[in-house]
């Protein structure tokens, strides 16, 4: 009975796993050795996630196109190049390759991950609405999703002030996945929708038990707001600050609590010192998720 | 005399209460416990009706988990109408039972057997037992056990096993938990690697401690964090909703959890998001958020990818460990992190006290708070305020020693120890005391340190820190050359190598001592008499701080033992034994070098003023063509 090839990728990787216990560079000293006499996808895809391990991009996209050169009908090849044209930053490029990967695609989860990287790709070129649809195609593909899929998902519906179905789909996220980050995350959409009423106590009972309290007292100062309670929402502020200030490393910030900083001066009206907080966090390259909340604060 | 037919009823009863031995193709082991629950695992190929029966005294298991409170799973395959999460891969016909013990005494311990029927399958030898968690915030020691790097399956990685448990016998230690950081389950962490490499391996230890594991790039292979199915995530039960204390995470991946007044972090650096807006950030800083000064005194992170590594890798060219370095690091010490473990690099690393070194090179200037030995009886202990207080220091342990090849690449400048030898990281908090322990394959301590947060302190940065590494520039304390007591063709008394020892019947000569190869200055007449050389003289010592920058330069054929101050610190080719007892002399030819030892690990065995050293030098067999041992002692200045 002849092998089948995935039997043989499968040998193929499990040896090349065994002897990768060297560093990266030593993988790829004994890769580029190798593919002198076997150019071969797997020892390419190997090269490229070892380049990548050393964040030289260049040579693991360049890889993974030789790769796919050879072995054009393997999603996780258009999926890995895919990953790195995203690390590079190059949205356009990226989006092709999840695509290729998409035709190529034959089971749910692979389709899944196809239609994730073509959200993110989509986000990055600013396309909230096709990253959304993208995002709402991995669902119907996985229903269960996974974190970082919600937290996709809610960022487009932000942007495309989809409030109602944000706050659903966050709570339906934290429900089946107990997660901390998508019950902060569906607190800050209820108060975007302006649900103050909802918000606020979920918030009073997450202050009453944290050592570190400024970025749910940003969450309550936002809905006291909401709510016209200014004094109340400044005294907050206030306190916020206070915790940030000497927590924040100024060489190297934490980019959610600068921007945490940055939005408790905006609320307080300090407009100068939450554009000093925005022109660092562009300097340490925050993502657009967390700039862009700062950004609609300060207009 | 016995009749015939009481003999028949003692050996029914007889087979009545000896336990069947169990068909068990993955024997029992402990997982996710808490304050009042605990999880045990266990895999048969064969169909059984499960229980587990325990309580607190081993006579009397007079409770019992059954029915639905264990889970069965199999592989998508063979599981037919079960609704339980399928295995992603095991033998076929294999069920998995996870067994939830629940209603349990906090801090109690229990012990525990497994039931096909009312058959026993778990010996009664006291050995099935687990500890719950105390409460929270309760005053307790923890003392536990870490390891990386180890799943081979090989001698190295049993010896590493067995040099823990003959430790903790010998000083009546019991371990409360086990931390495994990942490269469990070598080559590519698939069940049978993890069968083989990891749950037979540990068996004894993993039917009565909990491993909580942090995942490897070996099981990131056949493993994935995203999604938490593959083989690693078949293996364990880790907190995902925040059972065992913290905020949920809502991955196996990486999570949380409470034992008395110590947190641990447990991190996923290989295959998810490490950067600072990513969920797992995210989380990590909803969790120290929530960490409880009222109740927390200790707060531990480990996870695979090292910060701060020369060994096999390097923390300053590799992305993940570089990630976990400048994104990571900044959110743990902001919140008061006391000691990190890790592994990936194989090889055992020691920093010293250190906060804020995020850049790329690591640098260690300004970012050392502390750059002594730690061990109380050496420079002393690091010392930070009572409590979690951000940015007084953080402790970084690689300890990707467990069991796989070694390698080192350098030494990074925030590193104190820089050990090659295979071994384990070991433990013990008491109230306001952290100490730790490497323990190598041997049983041997070869680095102790201590943190100490018994008083406030303001910490001072350290603009010129201690250096690691191998001597650019230094003075000899003992030259090339330098002449040394010594004893050849005899034999030592036992105490010889302790301060104070008379040697006025010894002779006197000047190194190197030998054979053979024309690089001695005392020629000895060794060849097909005796094998054995002894030297021994004094050195002194200007300042204790000096003890941390000595190294021994030494030309040797074929092997040596270093005493220093009466204790044994280097042993080089000499397998077992000392002196006569001396056995499994490797092979090492001289070649006219010298090579360096760091001895800044044996600092605390030193002290201003006079001081002794020691050593043995050993030579492979009676008839070789030679023998060379040529010591001196350096005292690093650069």
């Amino acid at each position: 009975m002849p092998i089948r090839p995935s039997i043989i990728l499968a040998l193929h990787l499990t040896a090349l796993a065994v002897t990768a216990h060297e560093s990266p560079e030593h993988n790829v000293q004994h890769l580029s050795k190798h593919i002198q006499t076997h150019r071969t996808p797997d020892n390419l895809l190997q090269r490229a996630i070892a380049y990548r391990a050393l964040n030289q991009l260049e040579n693991a996209r360049a890889d993974l196109r030789s790769a796919i050169t050879i072995a054009p009908e393997r999603p996780h090849l258009h999926l890995e190049l895919c990953r790195v044209q995203l690390a590079l930053a190059q949205p356009t490029q990226a989006l092709l390759s999840a695509n290729h990967a998409l035709q190529q695609s034959h089971t749910p989860s692979q389709r899944a991950s196809a239609h994730i990287l073509r959200a993110e790709a989509y986000q990055l070129n600013g396309q909230h609405q096709p990253s959304l649809q993208a995002v709402q195609l991995a669902f119907q593909e996985v229903p269960r999703g996974e974190i970082e899929w919600f937290l996709l998902r809610s960022e487009n519906q932000r942007q495309l002030a989809l409030h109602t179905q944000r706050i659903a789909d966050l709570k339906s996220g934290h429900r089946r996945h107990h997660s901390a980050v998508l019950k902060a995350h569906w607190v800050d959409a209820l108060i975007d929708a302006s649900d103050y009423k909802t918000a606020l106590p979920l918030i009073d009972s997450e202050l009453s038990d944290r050592r570190w309290k400024s970025s749910w007292l940003i969450k309550r100062a936002r809905t006291l707001q909401g709510l016209q309670r200014n004094t109340d929402a400044a005294s907050a502020l206030h306190a916020a600050l206070a915790e940030i200030r000497p927590r924040l490393n100024s060489a190297r910030p934490d980019p959610l609590l600068l921007a945490d900083q940055g939005i408790a001066h905006a609320l307080l009206g300090n407009l100068a010192g939450a554009r000093c907080c925005l022109e660092s966090l562009h300097h340490h390259r925050a993502p657009h998720w967390i700039t862009s909340r700062l950004e609609e604060i300060i207009r | 005399m016995f009749s015939r037919s009481l003999t028949l009823a003692l050996h029914a009863l007889l087979l009545l209460l000896t336990p069947v031995e169990a068909d068990f193709s993955r024997a029992p082991y402990l997982q996710l416990a808490t304050e009042n629950s605990i999880h045990i695992a266990w895999r048969c190929q064969a169909p059984m009706a499960p229980s587990i029966r325990f309580g607190t005294s081993r006579q009397h298991l007079d409770q019992t988990c059954s029915g639905n409170q264990i889970i069965v799973r199999k592989t998508l395959k063979e599981r037919n109408t079960l609704t339980t999460d399928p295995l992603h891969s095991a033998p076929d016909n294999t069920s998995q039972f996870e067994a939830h013990l629940t209603g349990l005494t906090p801090d109690t311990p229990y012990f525990y057997a497994i039931y096909d029927g009312h058959t026993r399958l778990t010996p009664d030898d006291g050995t099935y037992r687990f500890r719950t968690h105390p409460v929270h915030g309760s005053k307790r020691d923890i003392y536990f056990w870490a390891v990386g790097d180890s799943g081979r399956g090989n001698q190295m990685q049993k010896d590493v096993h067995q040099a823990m448990v003959n430790y903790n016998l010998k000083h009546k230690l019991t371990l409360d938990m086990y931390l495994h950081v990942g490269d469990m389950a070598y080559g590519s962490g698939k069940d049978p690697e993890f069968q083989n490499n990891f749950f037979n391996i540990y068996e004894p230890t993993l039917r009565h401690t909990v491993c909580w594991p942090a995942m490897g790039n070996h099981e990131g292979y056949t493993s994935k964090g995203k999604t938490g199915i593959g083989p690693y995530y078949d293996a364990y039960i880790t907190p995902t909703q925040g059972e065992a204390g913290g905020v949920p995470s809502g991955k196996e991946s990486y999570y949380s959890y409470n034992y008395g007044r110590t947190h641990f972090i447990v991190l996923n650096s290989h295959d998810l998001d490490r950067s600072p807006s990513a969920a797992m950030a995210q989380w990590l800083r909803e969790d120290l958020a929530k960490t409880s000064l009222e109740k927390t005194d200790w707060l531990i992170a480990f996870w695979h990818h090292p910060p701060y590594t020369k060994g096999s890798h390097d923390s300053d060219k590799e992305k993940q460990l570089i990630e976990m370095r400048q994104h990571i690091m900044p959110i743990l010490e902001s919140s008061g992190v006391d000691l990190v473990l890790t592994g990936h690099s194989h090889i055992y690393e020691r920093s010293m006290l250190m906060d804020g070194a995020y850049d790329t090179p690591t640098t260690a200037e300004n970012h050392i708070l502390d750059d002594g030995d730690g061990h109380p009886k050496g420079d002393g202990a690091y010392q930070k305020s009572p409590g979690l207080t951000p940015n007084q220091g953080t402790i970084q342990i690689v300890t990707g020693h467990g069991g796989t090849g070694l390698r080192r690449g350098g030494y990074s400048p925030v590193m104190k120890r820089s050990i090659l030898q295979h071994g384990s990281t070991l433990v013990h908090i008491s109230g306001q005391t952290l100490n730790a322990s490497m323990l190598n394959f041997k049983g041997e301590v070869v680095d102790t340190f201590q943190i100490d947060k018994s008083q406030p302190v303001t910490p001072k940065r350290i603009a010129q820190p201690w250096k690691p590494g191998k001597p650019t520039q230094g003075t000899f304390l003992i030259p090339k050359n330098a002449r040394w007591h010594y004893l050849a063709g005899d034999i030592p008394p036992a105490h010889w190598t302790a301060p104070g020892f008379d040697v006025s019947s010894w002779k006197f000569g000047q190194a190197g001592f030998g054979y053979g190869d024309a690089d001695d200055t005392t020629v000895l007449d060794m060849r097909n008499k005796y094998t054995s050389v002894y030297i021994l003289r004094s050195f002194t010592l200007a300042q204790p701080s000096d003890a941390n920058n000595l190294w021994l330069s030494i030309s040797y054929d074929d092997a040596f033992i270093l005493y220093l101050n009466g204790k044994q610190v280097i042993r080089n080719g000499v397998r077992k034994g000392e002196g006569k007892n001396a056995t499994g002399i490797a092979q090492h030819d001289a070649h006219n070098k010298f090579e360096l030892f760091d001895l800044s690990p044996y600092a605390h065995l030193l002290k201003k003023g006079k001081n002794t050293i020691a050593i043995e030098g050993h030579n492979h067999s009676l008839t070789s063509s030679d023998f060379t041992l040529h010591p001196a002692l350096l005292l690093k200045t650069r």
